[in-house]
């Protein structure tokens, strides 16, 4: 029993260290990249590109589930983005609510005939809309039957004509300078062909919002959508960032991310078959790209562009926590052969071991890590002292990560400008590893338990809506 | 075995860690979180002083700024008076740079008589010190910044300097170097496609486009030798320029580009000969296109034909009509039925 308490006490110290030294390493390199884009992004003119009539065209697919709630003002924010090239396809998956019939309302559409390669299998489209008004002519509408997101989007991509797509989530806000940013690393390719660009997604919670704009940004009120808004800025602003200049991104969001069309068809489009179809749609066309010795790159932007609203509630962040670990799982799984392999260069060497590792792994660890502690405890074996070194070290370094990924925040693009955010964010990191993170734990354990049971569910996500009094329809249930 | 090892590994560092170590390390960080606390707060205060005194120094500059973009043509560039205020106050490096930024923020939207009337300022001022202190850094940003800034403000007297930085190893000296030349000397300013050692990206192309959209198309000599040049982003960027000026007589060259062994170039022909539409093009892409590699250039000569006007040969499309290539089919039954549209038109 001595014998595996030691294997357990050292076990987690050596994992620990593992840890923050792949947070320091990926740390550093994200404040150099970030830096490095601000310098870039104040000396560039975006406005050539919206009015360019040598821009990229680009499709913008933003799948629907049940949305009568806000889905007009969602897709006139949608319509009022700012680039000329631009179409926009919204996707009426099935939905059981009155979503179809505002639509047509409200942008007087009428059914059209055409004709398209199914290149991508879908469920059946009943329909395809357009304006009769011209003020509307970007705006694409199809309505088919419910298939889940991965094959909303797949209907979008067999119909979309642009040379790339930005898939989106209907209820984010985009800033009106969004697509000019995220289409901008694709005109920069040189050797490497830029697949796939990410844009960092900001909490929407508290914010105030105008037509569907955003008019000004507000740390989230409420502890739970704050200390989510603490979460993002750490994964996109040190993570992500940081990965980008490794070029060993895996996940591009799914609520905003700009792809090629045709390397995105040909790579198979997005998978219905987990509910972790962002993740798995970047390693699959990365892996289509390294199979065929392309040379290629997968770029991020640290620019604030999507404002998403957080679940407010420990039920709806459970269950979309519960999700996350699924997909990641399922991802994981479906690309094993990359683990730790050479040809897939840094993608089999670095960022699946450290998804594995690190990223699914963690949960099981630091589950399994407590439920030992207490068995030892009980046990009497519990070395305090140890312990509680141990404890305050991986404790201390959290909120020095934290820490510093608020100072980061501060450095570039200081959105919580209010006197007293800044305390208010240091108080929330402070609080984080009690009141937030085992709760995150116990949502992904739940989450690796329901993937054993095979469960297949996106699970219920009702939100209270952006400037809006509560409650709205669900968003998607499959 | 290898389970054995791993323990040995182990108490071994268990042996090495003691929890005196944990609370030195968590002496350190804690030691760490404050300092870069302590740092957020000066920061965010810093931030807060340097957008105060910007405010002040842009009203302190405000009417005299107004009243001099509003002055008509001087007599022989007479020098702007500037009041005693306004000269104390620019003998602060600070306020200096603050004038410099709102010159380029005023100059990016004013022209003719307003906009000579900054540039004049700008030299006036001595302003064009800072801007050359800035190309001469070493840092590839202070470049930048620097060669934007005399761009802007006209100042070809530096366009020598600036040539020698058209192939500077960092994309974006060159870019805004390449992007001066022009912005001076128009297609004359071309002149480093001679010697261009690196390729030039889309973005760049479209911000050289931006310049050189509304002046007429140099000599057909020059234009030859760049469609004829090695680097295959030089003959792509000019086609892209014989499209945008419509320029149909340099259709046969644009014509022999679809055998070029670069896709991209192959691309771009098919969209410039999509601009200067004509029976010889249209007949020109129906010949290259089986013999086309590249399925979706294919499909790119068939949607140039929806766009065109110009007719089709029926026996090709029919027969594309019948390939077994579903997206081939598609575009081509799309055509077909164009072609009918305007027949019946």
């Amino acid at each position: 029993m001595t014998f595996l308490y030691d294997f357990f006490s050292y076990g987690m110290l050596l994992y620990s260290i593992a840890l923050l030294g792949c947070y320091i390493f990926l740390g550093s390199f994200a404040i150099s990249e970030a830096i490095t884009y601000l310098r870039k992004s104040r000396l560039t003119n975006y406005s050539l590109l919206a009015s360019s009539p040598y821009a990229p065209t680009v499709s913008i697919l933003a799948p629907a589930y049940n949305e009568g709630a806000n889905i007009i003002e969602n897709v006139r924010s949608l319509l009022s983005i700012y680039y000329n090239h631009l179409e926009l396809i919204v996707i009426n998956d099935g939905s059981k609510d009155d979503s179809m019939a505002k639509l047509i309302a409200a942008y007087q559409l009428r059914p059209i005939e055409t004709s398209y390669n199914q290149r991508i299998a879908t469920k059946q489209v009943k329909a395809i809309y357009k304006s009769t008004n011209p003020v509307y002519s970007k705006l694409l509408v199809i309505d088919k039957e419910n298939g889940g997101k991965a094959d909303a989007l797949n209907t979008g991509i067999n119909l979309a004509s642009n040379q790339y797509l930005v898939c989106i989530d209907v209820d984010c806000i985009l800033e009106q300078d969004a697509l000019l940013k995220l289409i901008k690393p694709f005109m920069e390719e040189t050797g490497q062909k830029v697949i796939a660009t990410g844009g960092v997604v900001r909490i929407a919670n508290s914010c105030i919002f105008e037509n569907g704009k955003l008019i000004k940004v507000n740390l989230p009120k409420k502890f739970l959508p704050r200390v989510q808004a603490l979460e993002y800025i750490r994964a996109f602003l040190l993570g992500r960032m940081a990965w980008s200049r490794l070029n060993g991104l895996i996940l591009i969001s799914g609520a905003f991310g700009a792809f090629d069309r045709q390397i995105a068809i040909d790579a198979g489009g997005y998978d219905h078959n987990t509910v972790g179809e962002d993740m798995e749609l970047v390693v699959r066309m990365r892996r289509y790209m390294a199979d065929r010795k392309l040379p290629y790159k997968v770029a991020f932007i640290p620019d604030p562009l999507c404002w998403t609203e957080a679940p407010v509630s420990y039920k709806i962040l459970g269950r979309q926590r519960n999700r996350w670990m699924r997909g990641t799982i399922e991802t994981l799984k479906i690309h094993r052969n990359l683990f730790l392999n050479p040809r897939y260069g840094i993608l089999g060497i670095f960022s699946y071991p450290y998804w594995f590792f690190f990223e699914f792994l963690a949960t099981v660890i630091e589950f399994c890590g407590f439920l030992l502690f207490v068995i030892f405890a009980v046990m009497g074996m519990i070395n305090w002292p140890f312990f509680l070194g141990l404890t305050s070290f991986i404790l201390i370094f959290g909120w020095l990560f934290s820490i510093f990924a608020i100072l980061m925040e501060v450095i570039t693009f200081n959105q919580y400008k209010e006197p007293g955010d800044l305390g208010k964010l240091i108080l929330t990191a402070l609080l984080e590893p009690v009141l937030f993170h085992p709760f995150v734990v116990w949502s992904s354990m739940k989450g690796i338990i329901d993937y054993l049971r095979k469960k297949k569910s996106w699970g219920e996500m009702t939100r209270v809506g952006l400037n809006a009094p509560p409650p709205k329809a669900p968003i998607r249930n499959p | 075995m290898q389970i054995t090892i791993a323990f040995l590994v182990l108490f071994k560092i268990g042996n090495l860690v003691q929890p005196k170590h944990f609370y030195i390390a968590v002496g350190c960080f804690t030691g760490t979180i404050l300092l870069l606390v302590f740092y957020m707060v000066i920061l965010l205060l810093r931030k807060k002083y340097q957008v105060k005194k910007q405010y002040f120094i842009q009203q302190a500059l405000q009417e005299w700024l107004v009243d001099i973009i509003l002055e008509e043509q001087k007599e022989n560039h007479l020098a702007f008076d500037v009041p005693r205020p306004v000269s104390n106050l620019l003998q602060k490096p600070f306020a200096k740079m603050e004038l410099l930024q709102e010159l380029k923020r005023l100059k990016s939207s004013l022209s003719g008589q307003p906009g000579q009337n900054i540039e004049q300022l700008y030299v006036q001022l001595e302003l064009d010190k800072l801007s050359v202190q800035s190309l001469q850094s070493t840092i590839w940003y202070d470049k930048v910044k620097g060669i934007q800034e005399l761009a802007m403000m006209n100042q070809m007297v530096y366009s020598h300097d600036i040539l020698l930085l058209t192939n500077h190893p960092h994309p974006e000296v060159r870019m805004e170097a390449q992007i001066a030349m022009v912005c001076f000397h128009q297609y004359e300013g071309l002149r480093f496609f001679e010697n261009m050692r690196y390729s030039l990206t889309q973005w760049h192309q479209l911000k050289l486009l931006g310049f050189l959209a509304n002046h007429p198309l140099p000599a057909e000599e020059i234009v030859c030798t760049w469609l004829q040049s090695a680097n295959a982003s030089v003959v792509q960027f000019t086609l892209k320029l014989i499209g945008e000026q419509h320029a149909s007589n340099y259709q046969h060259m644009v014509i022999a580009c679809l055998g070029h062994p670069e896709e991209v170039i192959r691309r771009q022909a098919i969209s410039c000969l999509g601009e200067i539409p004509s029976d010889s093009s249209t007949q020109a892409l129906q010949q290259v296109f089986f013999a086309e590699p590249n399925k979706y250039l294919q499909l790119a000569i068939l949607a140039e034909f929806i766009r065109s006007d110009e007719k089709v040969d029926p026996y090709f499309l029919k027969e594309l009509a019948l390939t077994e290539d579903v997206d081939v089919r598609l575009a081509a039954n799309k055509v077909i039925f164009q072609k009918q549209l305007q027949e019946n038109f």
